[in-house]
């Protein structure tokens, strides 16, 4: 039972995950871009945060490093989504200061065990 | 003379004014009752979607009595209907993967979605020709590879493009050697090529590197930036050889897509040749050629690079410049230079605190 | 197309009589070729959109962001004394929605707080970047910024007062990317703007050299954040009337053309080119009022005479928004100006006409340009001037003063009523193809005030720019001599320039 943000701007996907994450039990608050990303995290407080890489304006990345910047948002575990799965992206998205990544077309099986295991993981 | 001119002259004029009144008013009722009726199936057409996207995803991802329900739900569809869901559940399958596509796929193969899509290949229009290949490349049946490879020769090229995509949604390496061939004949599709084969991925690889080889050798050097850049993309080390032959190549867009390529791939081989093609004749080269150089990120190139800065001719030394700060012996060779692109990439980066 | 074209009745032994019929049918002659292009243009638009339409079911360009052949972009915007607005515009541009691209802000010699203004918004720092000096450039550049802030994708450079052409030429100069797209500093973009107008470039690398993107008036819109929301028709009858003249001409004039594989000429379109053929060129001209236009020519032109294969691409999707005049007085200015530019263009490149080296551009779009759209306004002013005259002799046809069949009034007001209904039907057609394709404004009674404007364009709107744009046209001819100073002078002080 956590609370996570979900940012990406394809609505079907958004629209994918609240759906699995909620029937997990946890509280999921969706959002279109990395600004609405980042204040969302502010406000909220989750204990978790999944980001896809490509959004328009501020993408995934740029929000990973300005929540990791952000003393207030310490020990915040970051997922990203990447469509691709080539090494530089990977290694781009973990400088960035992710946790882990997920590539897209996804499972949501994949998905759910992965948020399990990170937020395990950070407990 | 004129009185009968005149007076025929009227005649067509009037005619004209009835006939232009005429198409005006059809012009104006058309209008209002379209754009009348869009408004209001906008907002249907949006709550039928979300209905049907609940029961994708209770399909999909809920417990086994959600996931039943749901499934009668769909199977039950009628008619028009059916038609719009299929097309729904069509637009989620490129996005999912693993148990969840599979599900979908059998739902949708178990209502005959295979052979729809195939007779509508051969339909004489060619939006349904477009929508049959569409179909069979997200619905993964790679039984009918050759009917899409078909379609490649089209003679519409809407269906030409879709039919690329399809290839790279279908996911068989048989593929590729088609979609090349057509890439030598099709200049517009470069990008849709380039979709098709990363999607493709590694199995691509070997028949990439044959097929480059193979026209390299036989001095055809147009149209195969796909390749190149999808060797790149794939990041397949055994391309190296051949892509250090495409960096010589006489088509200035193949060799920098070459030299991309290379950086991407990121391996201390490619080197060598890379520091050879600073030297080309052409700019674009040179810029490509030290980029990949800087991602590479190996000190040995460190030299040339610097020359290369010295030059001052404007893409190439900036790169250069950008390259020489991923090199451990390149800052101090930039500080020592007394080029404009020198500082210019030196005060970029204290300000950026190293990023990018 | 032109107003009223009277015909005397049977007069062959008068000489008034002789010439008032001959230019009559000088009017129709003119008037039925330029309707017979419109509608040819119209039937090309409608194949150029339902074929986009399809398209557009199959165009899965989201996967596209993420692009590897995405090139690089450089977005130039040129900027004088626009503090007020500044600050909104950048922001708008660095959120726009692209993999690779750099917004460089070019303050040309601004008098007023521009500079600070831009520099304290984005946490800007001075550092020396780097020009290349492949364009040739007047005004000296003072020094150069980068931002700290976000994506440190923002470039500022401050150079003397030079004009709008010369700042570009400093912005090319000093731009980082491959694409260069040149932007007004009231500019409004789709977020989408850069990944519509660049693909071209993805799709045929070897051979585009340019493309363009289609512009719409966006008054009575609601604009926030330097970004449309809401898509409105306008209050203003002014400015109600240029959206339907901008949907018809952009609509059908640039489907119409880009399907004939024709040119672009109306001021203010969205264009990106290659950064390298820009050096080839010589960059923009500092000397010509339209010169945006006038690039695109001069490029089709350096095509010919180096035997380039080579494209210019446009795409029919709209990709950015402007604010058109709400007053008289600007919009006056405004058509002169375009006028003036394009009277510029085809006297300096007249060798392009009629020359087969330059393939359908020369042969066929450039003389149509010249004869339906420079020739234009002249047509119709005169036809204005024959209507009036031949107004007064019916009056005094009934006074007796001069024989009473000299002048009909029936054949007067059908030939009238029959050249507005033609030009009310196009419009309604701009308006449907509008409808069934992009589909931007929404509402019963934005749809009542579009065909209303339709209507009132006809009612004295067409005549008044016409009268303007003769007015451009007589200035170009009259002021080349003066025209750098002229340039140097109203630098961007036009309100909506």
């Amino acid at each position: 039972m956590a609370r996570i943000v979900i940012a990406d701007d394809d609505a079907d996907i958004r629209e994918l995950v609240v759906f699995k994450l909620r029937h997990g039990g946890h509280d999921v608050v969706p959002v279109g871009d990395g600004a609405a990303a980042v204040e969302a995290c502010t406000a909220e407080k989750p204990d978790l945060v999944i980001l896809d890489v490509m959004m328009p304006g501020m993408s995934g990345l740029d929000a990973a490093r300005a929540l990791r910047q952000d003393s207030a948002m310490d020990g915040l575990p970051i997922i990203m989504l990447t469509a691709r799965a080539q090494e530089s992206d990977i290694e781009q998205g973990f400088e960035a200061g992710a946790d882990d990544y997920i590539v897209k077309p996804f499972s949501p099986r994949e998905l759910a065990s992965r948020v399990s295991a990170v937020l395990a993981r950070s407990r | 003379m004129t009185v009968v001119a005149t007076s025929g002259f009227l005649g067509v004029s009037w005619i004209l004014l009835i006939v232009f009144s005429v198409l005006a008013a059809v012009c104006l009722v058309s209008l209002v009752v379209t754009r009348a009726a869009r408004d209001v199936w906008a907002v249907r057409s949006e709550h039928r979607r979300e209905l049907v996207r609940r029961s994708i995803f209770d399909l999909v991802m809920g417990d086994e009595d959600e996931a039943a329900a749901a499934r009668r739900d769909l199977e039950s569809t009628q008619g028009r209907h059916r038609q719009r869901v299929q097309d729904q559940i069509l637009t989620m399958l490129p996005k999912l993967r693993g148990d969840s596509r599979d599900v979908l796929v059998t739902l949708l193969l178990a209502r005959g979605a295979e052979r729809r899509a195939v007779a509508l290949t051969r339909s004489r229009s060619a939006v349904r020709r477009c929508r049959g290949a569409f179909q069979l490349g997200v619905l993964g049946l790679t039984e009918h590879l050759p009917v899409v490879v078909r379609l490649l020769g089209d003679p519409a090229f809407l269906v030409r493009r879709v039919a690329v995509r399809a290839l790279g949604n279908m996911g068989d390496p048989r593929a590729v050697r088609p979609l090349l061939l057509l890439g030598e004949h099709d200049h517009r599709l470069t990008r849709d090529l380039v979709y098709a084969l990363d999607r493709l991925g590694a199995a691509a690889a070997p028949e990439l590197r044959t097929v480059l080889a193979e026209r390299l050798a036989a001095g055809e050097h147009l149209h195969l930036d796909p390749a190149a850049v999808v060797l790149g993309l794939i990041g397949d080390r055994d391309a190296i050889d051949v892509l250090a032959t495409g960096l010589e190549s006489e088509n200035p867009s193949l060799a920098q897509a070459c030299a991309e390529a290379l950086g991407r791939i990121s391996a201390p081989e490619s080197i060598p040749p890379l520091v050879a093609a600073l030297l080309d004749l052409r700019p674009n080269v040179r810029a490509a050629a030290a980029h990949a150089l800087g991602s590479i990120g190996s000190s040995v190139a460190a030299d040339s690079l610097a020359d290369v800065v010295e030059e001052e001719e404007p893409q190439v030394s900036r790169q250069a410049a950008e390259a020489l700060l991923r090199l451990t012996a390149g800052r101090a060779l930039l500080e020592a230079s007394g080029s404009a692109y020198a500082r210019e990439a030196l005060a970029l980066d204290a300000v950026r605190g190293g990023r990018r | 197309m032109t107003g009223a074209v009277p015909l005397l009745l049977g007069l062959s032994g008068s000489w008034v009589g002789a010439v008032l019929t001959v230019m009559g049918w000088l009017f129709i002659s003119y008037s039925v070729a330029i309707n017979s292009s419109f509608v040819v243009l119209t039937f090309l638009a409608m194949a150029d959109f339902t074929a986009y339409r399809r398209k557009v079911a199959f165009a899965a360009y989201d996967e596209s962001f993420a692009e590897p052949l995405a090139r690089g972009v450089s977005v130039l915007m040129p900027a004088y004394n626009e503090e007020m607005t500044i600050v909104a515009s950048v922001q708008a541009m660095t959120s726009l929605r692209y993999p690779d691209f750099e917004v460089v802000v070019i303050d040309d010699g601004s008098k007023d707080s521009t500079v600070q203004t831009v520099v304290e918004a984005f946490d800007m720092v001075e550092i020396p970047l780097a020009q290349a000096p492949m364009v040739p450039v007047k005004g000296e550049v003072l020094s150069t910024w980068v931002s700290t802030r976000g994506a440190m994708n923002l470039l500022l450079v401050c150079k003397a007062n030079g004009g709008k052409a010369d700042a570009l030429n400093v912005g090319i100069n000093v731009a980082r990317k491959e694409l260069v797209c040149m932007v007004d500093a009231d500019s409004l973009l789709d977020p989408d703007a850069l990944l519509h107008v660049s693909r071209p470039f993805a799709d045929d690398p070897e051979r585009v050299i340019a493309s363009g993107g289609v512009v719409r008036v966006a008054n009575g819109s609601t604009i926030s954040q330097g970004r449309v929301t809401e898509i409105a028709m306008p209050r203003r009858w002014l400015a109600r009337v240029q959206v339907v003249e901008y949907l018809r001409a952009f609509l059908i004039g640039r489907a119409g053309w880009s399907a004939a594989g024709g040119l672009l000429i109306i001021s203010g379109a969205f264009g990106m080119f290659r950064r390298d053929i820009l050096f080839e060129v010589g960059g923009v001209a500092t000397d010509c009022i339209g010169e945006d236009a006038e690039l695109v020519v001069r490029l089709y032109r350096w095509m010919g005479d180096n035997d380039v294969d080579g494209r210019i691409v446009f795409v029919s999707e709209p990709v950015a928004w402007t604010e058109a005049p709400e007053t008289l007085e600007v919009l006056r200015k405004q058509r002169a100006r375009w006028h003036r530019g394009l009277t510029e263009i085809f006297s300096r490149h007249r060798g392009m006409l009629l020359r087969p080296r330059y393939g359908f551009i020369g042969m066929i779009t450039m003389p149509w340009f010249l004869l339906f759209e420079l020739l234009a306004p002249f047509v119709e002013v005169f036809g204005l001037a024959y209507f009036v005259v031949v107004v007064v002799l019916l009056l005094l046809g009934h006074t007796g003063l001069v024989p009473a069949d000299w002048v009909s009034l029936p054949v007067v007001v059908i030939l009238l009523s029959t050249s507005v209904a033609f030009s009310i039907m196009m419009s309604l057609v701009a308006l449907l193809a509008e409808e069934l394709s992009y589909r931007r404004y929404r509402g019963l009674r934005s749809l009542f005030v579009a065909v209303r404007a339709a209507v009132e364009e006809n009612v004295g709107y067409r005549q008044l720019t016409a009268l303007w744009r003769v007015r451009g046209t007589v200035d170009a001819l009259r002021g080349s001599t003066h025209v750098w100073g002229e340039m140097k002078r109203r630098g961007f002080s036009d309100p909506g320039s």
